[in-house]
């Protein structure tokens, strides 16, 4: 095999080629011309990396080290679904506060880049180097707005604690290397058979405290609330959903396909952390008086529950996983929650003022800020209450039955407890979610405040993002079946 | 006329005429296309009672059924049917909507549109939780019921309505999540003894009563609790009083008439069909509770000075009834529970709306604030008085009937049982009297009521159904009891003669 399998890696050139051509248009064209230019670049980008993902064919390439099935797809489309989303919010807001277009854009591709590449990572170093080039650019995007000293405090700790992880990540896959002699997935499968040893599980924990970083999952989510706050707006949007779903394909493929055999040791590993992260996330957030606080916290709840199918994954007699239900069911709602918390995040942009020439804009910070936006602007507040509902998981919508399948997959593995520990906090999740409800429709906002927020026009593009959003999230929750069936796919290709 | 996909006409005739309000402009356009649709469904559900044939047994009528989800190894139907119980309380559904909305005309001036939405939403995940056929189907109804009950208590409510309208929620969302839980256990129970799983009810009702007494106890507490949270029984009542009181007058009629009868509802339908020997087991304890319930919610009665939270724990007694009757295992007590469904729906929709009548004349409701109102409002002290006759249970008017044959029931089935919630019905004559007394006889008490007006148009066209109703069942109590007979006995039947449901597998 010497051919260079160029097709497989296709999405990511063009992530990649897009992000350079954003770079060229800094330097050849004028200011004035860049705006239009760049957001063209990105749009063309990322669409000509979906319809390539979607329409090449499968296989494995560069000597195994890059995989295209269904899981990567997936995992890809979220992903890429979420990029779009993030970027149509996107140039307005980060123009308003003089960020350079440019060098944004670039940074948001290259970060869509490196997750694609996890999604398609298929041995343990080109999983290291994409989570590398993904937290790089992201560490930078967190900071691009460099007046806002808390830009730059969650620039700062996103670095530090992430490098740690990083460290962590790598001790964890050398020991997992060691054990097993071999680098490649299938390799580390047919190795590291029967019980798993003492290195094997060290490696194991490791692995997970790295993964669980990049998650956001408790113990170690601390990162999470500074830095999602801090952040501009699309890029909290954006980094909170593809992250964590390129994060989970990879566990995912990691687990499933690499260390099936070990069931033993990460599953009750994966279930402690989904069962802490679904108390601390949620218990966090109730306390909040941002709701892009709250939403952070929020987006660490969601992580333990996405995190509950792949701890009911079971082993089965002859060394793989015994169901591809929970797998299946995590994938489902990491494909809920992009659609949820994305159009969630960017509604802060559209229920605020958009920036004009006169002032940088405003976003929604508290809850006060919302009082009676239903009254003020009803178009905004329905879409925000679909996205609630669907994030305190009430039908019909996505958040819904994305938590069924993991319920059913639960209850199926005889692990009831973790479900009834899902329902327990997401009545919890309940008293938060809906105090923006209350806020939007019961309560009326200062005579002032709402004098000042009709003088300003609602920033209509960060608004065309949450429609999208909210309309997919009812769609998922009315006609799951085909992502379902996908998702079940993804998994099932890796058995 | 046979094709013809009745029942999911009535379900989204409502659903689809909120989405329509949101293009109609003018205030009282929205409220002519409010009344319209929810005349329309009402007139549906009409000829549905009309062509239902009582004589066809406990068969589920008018069924609809296709596939939904069919993937990732779900098997999710939407699949629709009525019997006699599900035609009680949809007619019950379809009477009141036209008369909440009718009564709402003047007294809803804020955000009329979204107002008229909530509600006619609320009508269609109603009449979808009484006509789903497939246990998935049924618990997105349930929940969908949330978003609008929520937004008609906590928008257009009473001074704590954001309070109460979120108490409501959280312990309704409370009870439904452990649900969602066991039904999932039922669903991959089924898979495992019918080689594949279903959410079919009519299928779970044939298999899941051969589950061993363990796991059956534990799903039917489950069950039994979100449905007790629905009723309320006591001590899962305290959400009740709170938003009652705050709800506005559509909200108190939805929410006493139809919302309250879905957990009675749950019980017949699902948790003692699904498991018998777990219903059994619990039926001391539940009896109990109802007549806790009964005699508590009577005493709660006679020290409220707040007219509206009097009636709402009037509602705590009369449902302590309903269950009272359908854990007698008797065909007369559950007969007699269904009966007073119905009849509470009527009586008890009515006395809140008698109460919205007063309320939006004073905006006040202490007992206190009136006295003396038979004066200047005759016609109004006439209608209470019959609605009051009928809620104590006067022979003659509907109450008097469902309530003998609740009492008759459990006398056979629990002597003492009976005998302790006789002394709520003499209770609920003392309170409800007593409350009329005050409110209508001597002299008027306060200057400000002198020249109250009496009852309006539109006023009395919300209350002329509810009246006539009221004597009719009272006098023919068969129009109900004949077509919901087949029914309730076949939700018995698995616990009074167990051995007919015994054997699943054979049967397949």
């Amino acid at each position: 095999m010497n051919a260079v399998e160029w097709g497989v890696a296709s999405p990511i050139l063009a992530l990649l080629g897009a992000a350079f051509a954003v770079v060229a248009v800094d330097l050849f064209f004028p200011r004035s011309r860049e705006r239009g230019l760049t957001e063209l670049i990105t749009y063309a980008g990322l669409v000509s990396a979906m319809l390539a993902s979607w329409m090449l064919e499968g296989g494995v390439a560069f000597n195994g080290a890059l995989i295209s099935d269904p899981l990567s797809r997936f995992v890809t489309m979220a992903v890429l679904v979420a990029a779009m989303l993030a970027t149509i919010a996107s140039a307005d807001a980060l123009a308003a506060r003089r960020v350079p277009l440019p060098e944004y854009f670039a940074l948001l591709l290259s970060a869509a880049a490196g997750m694609v590449l996890l999604a398609m990572s298929h041995d343990l170093i080109t999983m290291f180097l994409s989570v590398e080039i993904l937290s790089l650019a992201l560490y930078i995007l967190c900071g691009i707005t460099r007046q806002d000293p808390r830009s730059n405090e969650s620039a700062m700790k996103y670095f530090v604690l992430g490098s740690f992880a990083t460290g962590f990540l790598l001790y964890g896959m050398t020991l997992i290397y060691g054990a097993s002699g071999s680098v490649f997935l299938e390799g580390m499968a047919l190795k590291l058979p029967g019980l798993p040893s003492a290195m094997v599980l060290a490696g194991l924990g490791l692995l997970l405290a790295g993964f669980a970083f990049k998650i956001g999952a408790a113990p170690f989510h601390m990162w999470v609330p500074d830095v999602y706050e801090g952040a501009p707006t699309p890029v909290t949007a954006f980094m909170s959903v593809a992250v964590k779903t390129a994060a989970l394909g990879a566990l995912l493929r990691l687990l499933v396909s690499g260390l099936p055999g070990q069931e033993e040791g990460w599953g009750p590993l994966i279930g402690g952390i989904a069962a802490l992260t679904m108390i601390v996330g949620n218990l966090g957030a109730l306390g909040q008086k941002s709701v892009k606080r709250m939403l952070a916290w929020s987006s660490v709840a969601h992580a333990g529950y996405a995190l509950i199918g792949l701890a009911v994954a079971g082993e089965g007699a002859d060394g793989r996983i015994a169901s591809a239900a929970g797998p299946a069911a995590s994938l489902f709602y990491a494909a809920a929650y992009t659609v949820m918390t994305i159009g969630a995040f960017l509604f802060l942009m559209f229920a605020g003022r958009a920036p004009s020439a006169a002032s940088p804009g405003r976003e929604a910070e508290t809850y006060d800020d919302l009082n009676g936006l239903g009254r003020r602007r009803p178009w905004a507040a329905a879409m925000m209450t679909a996205l609630m509902v669907s994030l305190a998981g009430i039908p019909p919508t996505a958040g819904f039955f994305g938590k069924f399948t993991l319920f059913r997959a639960a209850v199926d593995a005889d692990q009831a407890i973790l479900a009834i520990l899902a329902v327990v906090t997401t009545m919890v999740s309940a008293a938060y979610y809906l105090r923006v409800i209350v806020a939007m429709y019961m309560k009326d906002a200062p005579a002032s405040q709402a004098d000042s927020e009709s003088a300003g026009s609602p920033d209509l593009s960060a608004g065309l993002a949450v429609a999208v959003s909210a309309a997919l999230t009812l769609y998922l929750g009315l006609m799951p079946g085909a992502v379902l069936e996908w998702a079940r796919q993804a998994v099932a290709s890796l058995l | 006329m046979d094709n013809v996909p009745w029942l999911s006409i009535l379900i989204w005739l409502p659903a689809v005429g909120a989405a329509a309000l949101l293009f109609v402009r003018a205030e009282n356009a929205v409220r002519a296309a409010s009344a319209g649709v929810s005349l329309a469904a009402a007139a549906v559900a009409g000829m549905l009672a009309v062509t239902f044939e009582p004589a066809a047994g406990a068969a589920m009528q008018f069924p609809e059924s296709f596939s939904w989800i069919d993937a990732g190894g779900l098997d999710i139907r939407y699949s629709l049917g009525m019997d006699g119980i599900a035609l009680s309380m949809v007619a019950l559904t379809a009477l009141l909507t036209p008369l909440v909305i009718l009564a709402s005309w003047k007294s809803i001036t804020d955000r009329v549109r979204g107002f008229h939405a909530s509600l006619l939403l609320l009508e269609a995940a109603m009449f979808g939780v009484f006509l789903a056929r497939d246990l998935f189907l049924f618990y997105v109804f349930w929940e969908a019921m949330l978003l609008p009950m929520l937004l008609l208590i906590g928008v257009w409510g009473g001074p704590r309505r954001v309070y109460a309208s979120l108490k409501f929620f959280i312990y309704t969302l409370a009870g439904s999540l452990l649900m969602l839980v066991a039904i999932l256990a039922c669903y991959l129970h089924a898979g495992k003894s019918l080689g594949a799983p279903t959410f079919d009810i009519g299928r779970l009702a044939a298999v899941l009563p051969s589950m061993e007494g363990g796991p059956q106890n534990l799903l039917f507490a489950a069950f039994a609790i979100a449905f007790a949270i629905k009723v309320p029984l006591f001590p899962f009542h305290t959400w009740l009083p709170d938003a009652h009181v705050e709800a506005p007058t559509a909200g108190s009629v939805v929410l006493a008439a139809v919302l309250l009868k879905m957990g009675a509802y749950g019980f017949l339908r699902f948790a003692i069909p699904f498991f018998p020997a777990a219903a059994a087991a619990f039926a001391p304890l539940m009896i109990a509770l109802s007549v806790i319930s009964i005699v508590f919610g009577a005493l709660m009665c006679m020290a409220q000075s707040d007219i509206k939270k009097l009636i709402a724990y009037s509602s705590v007694s009369h449902l302590g009834f309903v269950v009272l009757g359908i854990f007698s295992f008797t065909e007369a007590g559950a007969q007699g529970a269904v009966l007073q469904m119905v009849n509470h729906g009527l009586s008890t929709g009515a006395l809140f709306l008698l109460v919205g009548v007063v309320y939006d004349r004073t905006h006040r409701r202490g007992v206190d604030d009136f006295g003396g109102l038979a004066k200047p409002m005759p016609a109004y002290a006439a209608v209470f008085f019959l609605v009051t006759l009928s809620s104590i249970g006067l022979p003659g008017l509907n109450g008097f009937v469902g309530e003998f044959l609740v009492l008759k029931g459990a006398f056979d089935a629990h002597r003492a049982a009976a005998v302790v919630a006789a002394l709520g019905v003499i209770l609920g004559a003392v309170y409800m009297l007593r409350l009329y007394r005050d409110m209508f006889w001597g002299p008027v008490t306060a200057p400000r009521n002198e020249k109250l007006p009496d009852l309006a148009g539109l006023e009395r066209a919300a209350l002329a159904p509810l009246v006539v109703l009221i004597i009719l069942l009272g006098i023919k109590p068969d129009l109900v009891l004949r077509r919901t007979a087949p029914a309730v006995e076949a939700s018995l039947r698995s616990v009074t003669r167990p051995a007919a449901v015994e054997a699943p597998h054979e049967r397949r």
